[in-house]
C-alpha cells in the first residue's frame, strides 16, 4: 500500500515539476478607477478569474496551468495573470468567477480557501468579486457601498464567459475598467449587494463587460 | 519463488485497490449509496479522534465559550434539547432549532433550508454565524496553531503538524460522518433478527401510508424539501427553502428530517413548537386543507383514530437506537 502510494506520488511530482518547467508569462492586469468627477472612492476589489483557455484561429487550445485566480487589487491597482505562453494565440476565454462544479465541491486550499475572505459561510458559494467603497452618491449608511456577487444555482448563476481577442503574438495586458462598471449601475439606486439573486446577476454582467484587451507599445 | 511474490505484490496492489473506507464499511447493506464522496476525504482513526476533539472544544467560538456541542447534545441524537431555538456566545439566541446529526453522508444538503451544499463547508456556517460562535475561520486557524496540543493531533492525523482550513473542516466531517446509527429495534425487525408487536406492527403499516413518502425508508428522510402544513410563526417569518433558491415555490418548504431516534430529538420542527410526538400526530391529523401551499402528499385528511395515532407512535419509538445515544466513540473525549 505505502509503496504503491510513494510509487505515484513520484510519478505525480514528475508530471508536476514537468509541467511547471515550461515558463509562464505574466500578464499584467490593470484596475482603471472610476473619474475624479464621478467621486467615487474605491476601497477595494477582489475578484476570481477561472478555466482560462487561449486559442489561436486554428482553434487549437491551451490551457492555463492553474486554472483559479484570485486577484487582489487592495494594495495595489495591478495585479499578475500567469498564463501558459502559446504562439499565435488570438482568443483569451476566462470566466468571472468560479463555476458550480468548485461550488459544489466542499472545503478547497490554496486560492480556493474558505478563509480568503470570498466565501459566503451562511449559505455555501463562493463570492466571485466584490467591489467596496464609498462616494457621496451613495445613499446608504457612511455613503457605503458593498457589492459582493456570486451564485451558481439555476436560475441565478453570476458566472460571466469573457473573450478578450488578441493580436497574434503581440505583448498584451488586461484592464479592468471601474469607471464603466459605475456608469452601468447607479449607486444612487443600488449600493448594496450581499447574496446571489437577480441584482448579483445584474452586477456580474456590467463588470464582465468592463474587461478589454490593450496592446503594449513598444 | 519469484512467481509467489509476483503474486504476493499484486495481491497487495488489488488489495489497496478494493479496500473501501471505513466509514462505507460501517452502515448496513440496506442503506442505498451515500452522498458523500469518501475518496475526497480519507478516513483514518485519527483524523476522527482530531474531529471529534474540535466538535467539543470552545476554541472554535469567540469568546471560548460555545463548542459544537453546546448545541449539538450526544445523548440527544446531538440535537438541542430544552431550548425550541438555539443559543449562541452572549446568550444570542437563534432563529432555528438544532436537528439531530448522524447519517449525514446521505443528505443532499444541510440545513432546515438546505443552505449548505457540502458537509465540509457546513461548521463554517456556526463557526462564523455572529449569534453562534461568532468566530472567523482565520482566527480559528491561529489559535489552533499556537496551540501545542492540537499541533500533535494535526500531525498524528495527516502526517504534518500543517494546520489549514481544508484539514480542519475534514477532520470535523470525519467525525460528523463517523456518527451513523443504524441499530435500532426497526433495523433488528428489517434483518429478521426480532418481530414487531402488534402495535409496532400496525404503527408500521400506517406510517408507510402516511408518513414515508417523505420521511423515506431506511434513513427516514428522502431529504427533499416539502411543506408538511405548518402555520408561519410571524414573530420568525423564516420561508424556509424560499430564502436561498429564490423560487416562490419554495416558500415556507423546509428539508424533511429524519425520525430516526425522534423519541429523543425534541423538540420537534425547524422552530422546535412541538414538545411532544403526540402533539406532531395532532398536526399531521388536522392539517388545514384550504391551504394549497402544503406539499400534495399531505392535501388529504388522514382521519386517524386516537388508537392510530399511539401506534404510529410505538413504531416511532423502534426507531430509537440506544447503542448509537450512549456510544461512548462520540461522547465528550476523556482527556
Ligand atoms: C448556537 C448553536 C449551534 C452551534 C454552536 C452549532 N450548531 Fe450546528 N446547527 C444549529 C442549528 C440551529 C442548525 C440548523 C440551522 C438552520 O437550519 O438554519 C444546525 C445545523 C447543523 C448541521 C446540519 C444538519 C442537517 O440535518 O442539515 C450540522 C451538520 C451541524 N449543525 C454541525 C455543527 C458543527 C460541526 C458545529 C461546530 C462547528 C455546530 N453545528 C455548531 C445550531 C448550532
Ligand atoms: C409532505 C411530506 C411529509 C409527510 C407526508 C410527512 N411529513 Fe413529517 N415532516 C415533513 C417536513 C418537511 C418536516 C419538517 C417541517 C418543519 O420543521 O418545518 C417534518 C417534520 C416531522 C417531525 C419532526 C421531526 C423533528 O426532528 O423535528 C415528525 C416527528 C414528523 N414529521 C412525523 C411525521 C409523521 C408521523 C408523518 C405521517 C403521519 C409525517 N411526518 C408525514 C414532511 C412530511
Amino acid at each position: 500500500m505505502n509503496v504503491l502510494f510513494r510509487f505515484i506520488s513520484f510519478i505525480s511530482i514528475f508530471i508536476i515539476s514537468y509541467s511547471f518547467a515550461t515558463p509562464l508569462a505574466g500578464v499584467k492586469v490593470v484596475l482603471i478607477r472610476p473619474h475624479q468627477a464621478d467621486s467615487i472612492n474605491i476601497d477595494g476589489f477582489k475578484c476570481y478569474l477561472s478555466n482560462i483557455v487561449i486559442s489561436d484561429s486554428n482553434k487549437k487550445k491551451d490551457l492555463s496551468p492553474s486554472n483559479y485566480h484570485l486577484l487582489d487589487f487592495t494594495s495595489s491597482d495591478t495585479a499578475t495573470l500567469y498564463l501558459s505562453p502559446f504562439a499565435n494565440a488570438n482568443l483569451l476565454e476566462f470566466n468571472l468567477g468560479l463555476d458550480s462544479v468548485i461550488n459544489t465541491s466542499g472545503a478547497l486550499g490554496g486560492q480556493l480557501d474558505p478563509s480568503n475572505g470570498m466565501y459566503w459561510t451562511w449559505q455555501s458559494g463562493y463570492i466571485n468579486f466584490k467591489i467596496e467603497g464609498t462616494s457621496p452618491h451613495c445613499l446608504a449608511r457612511n455613503h457605503e457601498f458593498q457589492f459582493h456577487a456570486g451564485g451558481y444555482a439555476y436560475p441565478y448563476n453570476a458566472l460571466n464567459t469573457i473573450n478578450l481577442e488578441l493580436i497574434p503574438n503581440k505583448a498584451f495586458h488586461i484592464e479592468i475598467d471601474l469607471a464603466l462598471f459605475f456608469k452601468l449601475i447607479s449607486i444612487q439606486n443600488l449600493n448594496h449587494v450581499m447574496s446571489p439573486g437577480p441584482n448579483a446577476i445584474k452586477i456580474s454582467k456590467a463588470l464582465a463587460s468592463c474587461f478589454k484587451t490593450v496592446i503594449d507599445e513598444k | 519463488m519469484k512467481n509467489k511474490i509476483l503474486l504476493l505484490l499484486l495481491s497487495v496492489v488489488f488489495l489497496a485497490l478494493i479496500s473501501i473506507d471505513k466509514h462505507e464499511s460501517s452502515f448496513p447493506k440496506y442503506f442505498p449509496k451515500p452522498v458523500y464522496q469518501f475518496e475526497q476525504n480519507q478516513s483514518n482513526d485519527l483524523k476522527i479522534e482530531l474531529g471529534r476533539t474540535l466538535f467539543y472544544d470552545p476554541i472554535l467560538s469567540l469568546d471560548n465559550t460555545i463548542s459544537c456541542a453546546s448545541c449539538h447534545n450526544p445523548y440527544n441524537a446531538f440535537a438541542h434539547v430544552d431550548h425550541n431555538l438555539s443559543h449562541g456566545i452572549n446568550d444570542k439566541i437563534g432563529k432555528r432549532n438544532a436537528p439531530v446529526l448522524f447519517n449525514l453522508a446521505w443528505h443532499k444538503s444541510f440545513m432546515w433550508d438546505g443552505a449548505i451544499n457540502h458537509l465540509d463547508v457546513q461548521a463554517l456556517a456556526p463557526i462564523s454565524h455572529p449569534d453562534e460562535m461568532g468566530e472567523t475561520m482565520s482566527n480559528v486557524l491561529l489559535k489552533l496553531n499556537r496551540n501545542q496540543i492540537y499541533k500533535q493531533l494535526f500531525y498524528q492525523a495527516y502526517g504534518d503538524s500543517q494546520i489549514n482550513t481544508e484539514r480542519t473542516l475534514k477532520s470535523i466531517s470525519q467525525f460528523l460522518l463517523s456518527l451513523i446509527s443504524s441499530n435500532s429495534k426497526y433495523d433488528s425487525m428489517l434483518l429478521g433478527k426480532i418481530q414487531f408487536n402488534t402495535q409496532e406492527q400496525n404503527g408500521y403499516r400506517l406510517f408507510k401510508l402516511h408518513c414515508n413518502f417523505c420521511h423515506k425508508e431506511p434513513l427516514f428522510s428522502d431529504f427533499s424539501f416539502k411543506n408538511n402544513g405548518l402555520s408561519l410563526d410571524t414573530s420568525l417569518n423564516d420561508f424556509g427553502r424560499y430564502s436561498i433558491s429564490l423560487l416562490p415555490n419554495d416558500s415556507f418548504k423546509f428539508k424533511v428530517p429524519t425520525l430516526r431516534n425522534v423519541e429523543f430529538s425534541y423538540p420537534y420542527m425547524h422552530d422546535g413548537r412541538f414538545k411532544t410526538l403526540a402533539q406532531v400526530m395532532n398536526h399531521y391529523n388536522s392539517i388545514d386543507l384550504k391551504n394549497k401551499k402544503i406539499s400534495t402528499e399531505l392535501q388529504r385528511n388522514l382521519n386517524l383514530s386516537s388508537n392510530e395515532k399511539v401506534d404510529i407512535i410505538a413504531f416511532l419509538r423502534t426507531l430509537t437506537d440506544k447503542k448509537f445515544l450512549f456510544n461512548p466513540q462520540h461522547a465528550y473525549p476523556k482527556k
